[in-house]
């Protein structure tokens, strides 16, 4: 039971790895704690005999990778934002140019597109822009279909940095 | 030992039927997990068995519940795009979604407010409105929110991009 049950967590945590590079962010997170949750609930209940402990030991676990897997998630997303904004911040408007991003953990799969500024939103200290980009490449193969987006970026001293913020809280969805 | 695994079993069929009255959506997974790991491991006598089993069952709960969200969230914004995109600035209609299961549909007004074409993509610049019956009844204003939509390939889109990570905040 133990054993195939391992062989189970494992079956999930590789599956996950597979998913990560098609953009499945919420199927990673949740298998690679959920395997790591239930591989060390099974490994403490091996050494110690009070049920309490290894359930508390297999749920921290899983609070732990969670935490863990987000933190990267963020890290490699915050990566790929900065590199587009890069790109665009010095645009004119209606100026393109293409990105590509390269990306230090392969937990994102890798993406290339063009970006155009659309719209100055404001000049002096307060330096805004509004970009539309387009996404034509993602991982190895070509997108089957340009998506685009608008997002708006801001320079902070002499890097430009993606400044959208965060959906009203009403529109939150499934997001969180 | 059959009669007790039939007692679980009902016992987490009623607890879930209990969760999905009880709670919103979003908190289905942790009850479903907790029931389930509570079920199976005073069924196998084995807590490990009972912790993974929860996990798994939570996970697998949270993953499918937030799948179904997105779809569904996806259709609605199919479904103002697609009217965003045949309207000229200005212009105000009403929109409406309804799903299959009567949860999480959505009606509302979307006017057009401003219409830029770049090098890559035609784009539109919408406000909608959600209407929700039970605030309106009681007096209140129906919110408001900005919105942009691109032309690509497959007709018109959502183009609203992601928040900054640094905005992220408790979303992910």
């Amino acid at each position: 039971m133990m054993k195939t049950m391992k062989r189970r967590a494992v079956g999930c945590l590789l599956a996950a790895a597979a998913l990560s590079t098609s953009g499945c962010g919420s199927l990673l997170t949740e298998s690679a704690s959920a395997g790591a949750g239930i591989a060390s609930g099974a490994l403490a209940n091996a050494v110690t005999d009070n049920p309490g402990v290894a359930t508390g030991i297999g749920i921290g676990v899983q609070a732990a990778v969670r935490s863990g897997v987000q933190y990267y998630q963020r890290k490699i997303h915050g990566e790929a934002q900065a590199q587009i904004a890069q790109v665009a911040g010095p645009l004119k408007v209606g100026q393109v140019k293409p990105w590509k991003t390269t990306l230090s953990l392969p937990l994102e799969s890798e993406e290339a597109g063009r970006v155009v500024v659309s719209r100055v939103i404001s000049t002096g200290e307060l330096d805004c822009k509004e970009i539309v980009v387009s996404v034509e490449q993602s991982g190895t193969g070509a997108s089957p279909a340009s998506e685009f987006y608008v997002a708006s970026i801001c320079r902070n001293g002499s890097r430009w940095a993606w400044a959208q913020a965060e959906p009203a809280t009403e529109r939150w969805g499934s997001l969180q | 030992m059959r009669r007790a695994r039939l007692e679980t079993a009902a016992c987490v069929v009623v607890a879930l039927g209990c969760a999905v009255v009880l709670s919103a959506c979003s908190s289905v997974a942790g009850i479903t997990g907790a029931v389930a790991g509570v079920a199976s491991g005073s069924a196998s006598a084995s807590p490990a068995v009972g912790v993974a089993v929860g996990i798994g069952v939570q996970a697998g709960v949270d993953a499918s519940i937030k799948l179904v969200l997105r779809r569904w969230s996806q259709q609605e914004q199919a479904r103002i795009a697609d009217l965003v995109g045949g309207m000229a600035v200005g212009q105000r209609a009403p929109w409406e979604i309804r799903h299959a299961v009567p949860y999480g549909d959505g009606q509302g007004e979307v006017q057009v407010v401003r219409a830029f074409a770049t090098p890559l993509a035609d784009c539109k610049e919408a406000v909608f409105s959600v209407e929700d019956a039970a605030a309106q009844a009681a007096g209140a204003a129906s919110p408001r929110f900005v919105t942009t939509v691109c032309r690509g390939d497959h007709g018109w889109k959502w183009a609203a991009a992601e928040p900054a990570v640094a905005r992220w905040g408790a979303l992910q």
